[in-house]
């Protein structure tokens, strides 16, 4: 009875073995999959622990159920049925047959191979793979290969829906006046015949065409418009215009008048 | 005697039983069957087709007692079990002694059951379950090992008293014998309508042999995918309303399990096959179902509904 006992859980055991080493194997490959895709796509290479942990416990726990003496008795067909019947009844004694059948067995037992439990092709294309795409990492990592850079895409994403200046909603606001049309106020569309002489200084502008570098990543805190537009006339404080606009009006030449 | 001692009697038997009984192969090996689970089977065939030539032959081949009991629609209950007779001995006095029936034998051979009255068909099945026979206040144990072989016939089925499913559920096994093939035809025509010599048969088989292989029958072992596999079939017969609509009892699955056991060491095989409870399910089920009118109406048997019942 000890016997088929210590070879029944010996033969177990093995298995255990087996699968764990595959579904080992099966998750290293996948995990190097998944940092060359990160490193392409420039996420960070830890987060491919989030999906080779999961997939390396539930790969585990369907590979060890695979790998049970059903599996063993396909593979060694003398034993079907024998050996699943030796083990349910490895705890019974004092029966004539079931020593038998131990005996039978036993014997038969000698003739299970590991080469039956691993794929001796599947690992040596795993093996090939595994080199070919550490290869890869190590070339794409050397030369700061880059597809598509996902965090930014996100991040870019993100900021779709906000708005880039803060706008008084009130300030705004305009109420349709009985003489007014799709253009607009006549009084005020008299400010237009007025000439505004405005001034850009190309030497203080920051901007140097010939100069060329690689982009780098500008974040504006505050909403402050460039220094170098100036209002030089101001003949619309001259015109009449009804008080709700005058508000408007003050509040951008202020701001354009600001410096820096 | 040894396993491998009893697949050679077992092949000897069927054999020997070869010499008599042209064909029926699987019919005397299920017969065994029931012989060996230590219970009794239903034989159920057309006239002529060997039934009770079969069973008188593997009695001879057994070192056991047997007796032959012909029912007929006026048999009582006393030509069974047996009677009290006055007996007078040499000094004039006279007493009641208890005459032994058919049935205190080993080998019970009952000839075409479902002629019989209910009650004294009743006798025979309470003697079967019981293995004693109450006669009076007086009761009698039956020698061991104890079995009876009914046979039915399916036709003419007019005047008949058929075994209710209660009663016929005392029998493991319900055997159905065919017709054999035109070769085992022309082989019974040579052997019995020519002049031939009688078949000498050697007895193989006594009491304590029969016993130690009944014991040994269910010492073989079953995987426990296997019992499952067999309470699945058997739950199976409850569940399927559409073609059955009484299933079968807990009974059956003790039986089946016991048949498969009992086959696979005729088989010679130390285990119990999924072959093995595939095969012995036919008989064990058969007369244990009741068919709906579903099943009758699109012309199923038996056999074709628990075909539908296996994986």
């Amino acid at each position: 009875m000890k016997k088929i006992k210590s070879a029944v859980r010996e033969l177990k055991d093995t298995l255990a073995y087996f699968g764990l080493f595959t579904s080992l194997f099966d998750t290293l490959v996948l995990f190097a999959v998944l940092i060359l895709v990160f490193y392409l796509t420039n996420i960070p290479w830890y987060f491919a622990f989030l999906f080779a942990i999961p997939y390396l416990f539930f790969h585990t726990k369907t590979t060890l159920r695979k790998l049970s003496i059903r599996f063993v008795e396909k593979k060694v067909p003398e034993l079907k049925e024998e050996l699943r019947t030796a083990a349910d009844t490895k705890n019974v004694e004092k029966n004539e047959i079931v020593d038998l059948l131990r005996e039978d067995t036993l014997k038969k037992m000698k003739k299970i191979k590991s080469s039956y439990f691993i794929k001796l092709g599947k690992l040596t294309r795993q093996i090939i793979f595994l080199a070919v795409i550490s290869f890869l990492i190590v070339a794409v990592s050397a030369y700061h290969v880059r597809f598509i850079d996902v965090p930014k895409s996100l991040f870019e994403l993100k900021d779709l829906g906000k708005e880039n200046y803060m706008i008084d909603e009130e300030l705004l606001s305009y109420d349709e006046l009985d003489d007014a049309d799709i253009f607009g106020e006549k009084n005020i569309a008299e400010l237009g015949d007025k000439e505004l002489l405005l001034e850009l200084n190309p030497e203080m502008s920051g901007v140097d065409i010939s100069q060329v570098s690689d982009p780098f990543d500008s974040y504006f805190d505050e909403v402050i418009p460039p220094s170098d537009i100036e209002a030089m006339t101001d003949a619309s404080y001259d015109e009449s215009y009804s008080n709700k606009y005058r508000r408007i009006i003050r509040y951008y030449f202020n701001e354009i008048s600001k410096k820096r | 005697m040894k396993f491998e001692e009893a697949k050679k009697t077992f092949d000897y038997i069927f054999n020997e039983l070869g010499k008599v009984v042209i064909g029926q192969e699987e019919p005397l090996k299920q017969v065994t069957v029931a012989l060996l689970a230590n219970s009794h089977a239903l034989l159920e065939g057309y006239p002529g087709l060997a039934k009770t030539l079969a069973i008188t032959t593997f009695a001879k081949l057994m070192d056991l007692k047997f007796s032959r009991v012909q029912f007929t629609p006026d048999l009582m209950p006393s030509d069974i079990t047996g009677t009290y007779l006055i007996e007078e001995t040499t000094s004039g006095k006279r007493s009641f002694k208890f005459q032994p029936g058919p049935i205190f034998a080993n080998v019970v051979l009952g000839d075409e059951i479902n002629r019989a009255t209910p009650k004294t068909q009743s006798a025979l099945l309470e003697a079967m379950q019981e293995k004693q026979v109450t006669v009076g206040t007086a009761t009698f144990q039956l020698d061991e090992p104890f079995f009876v072989l009914a046979t039915q016939n399916p036709i003419e089925q007019e005047g008949t008293y058929p075994l209710p499913e209660a009663q016929s559920d005392r029998f493991l096994l319900k055997i159905k014998l065919d017709y054999p093939s035109e070769e085992e035809e022309l082989e019974i025509i040579n052997k019995y309508a020519e002049a031939h010599k009688a078949v000498k048969l050697k007895s193989v088989l006594n009491k304590d042999s029969i016993q130690y292989l009944q014991h040994l029958a269910k010492q073989v072992p079953i995987a426990n995918d296997l019992k499952k596999y067999i309470v699945d079939i058997i739950t199976k017969t409850r569940k399927k309303k559409d073609l059955i609509e009484y299933g079968a009892s807990p009974r059956a699955s003790i039986g089946l399990t016991l048949a498969s056991k009992a086959r696979a060491l005729i088989e010679g095989r130390k285990y119990v096959s999924k072959t093995d409870i595939n095969k012995m399910v036919y008989p064990v089920l058969r007369h244990r179902i009741i068919l709906s009118f579903e099943a009758e109406r699109q012309g199923l048997d038996e056999d074709a509904v628990i075909k539908t019942l296996l994986k």
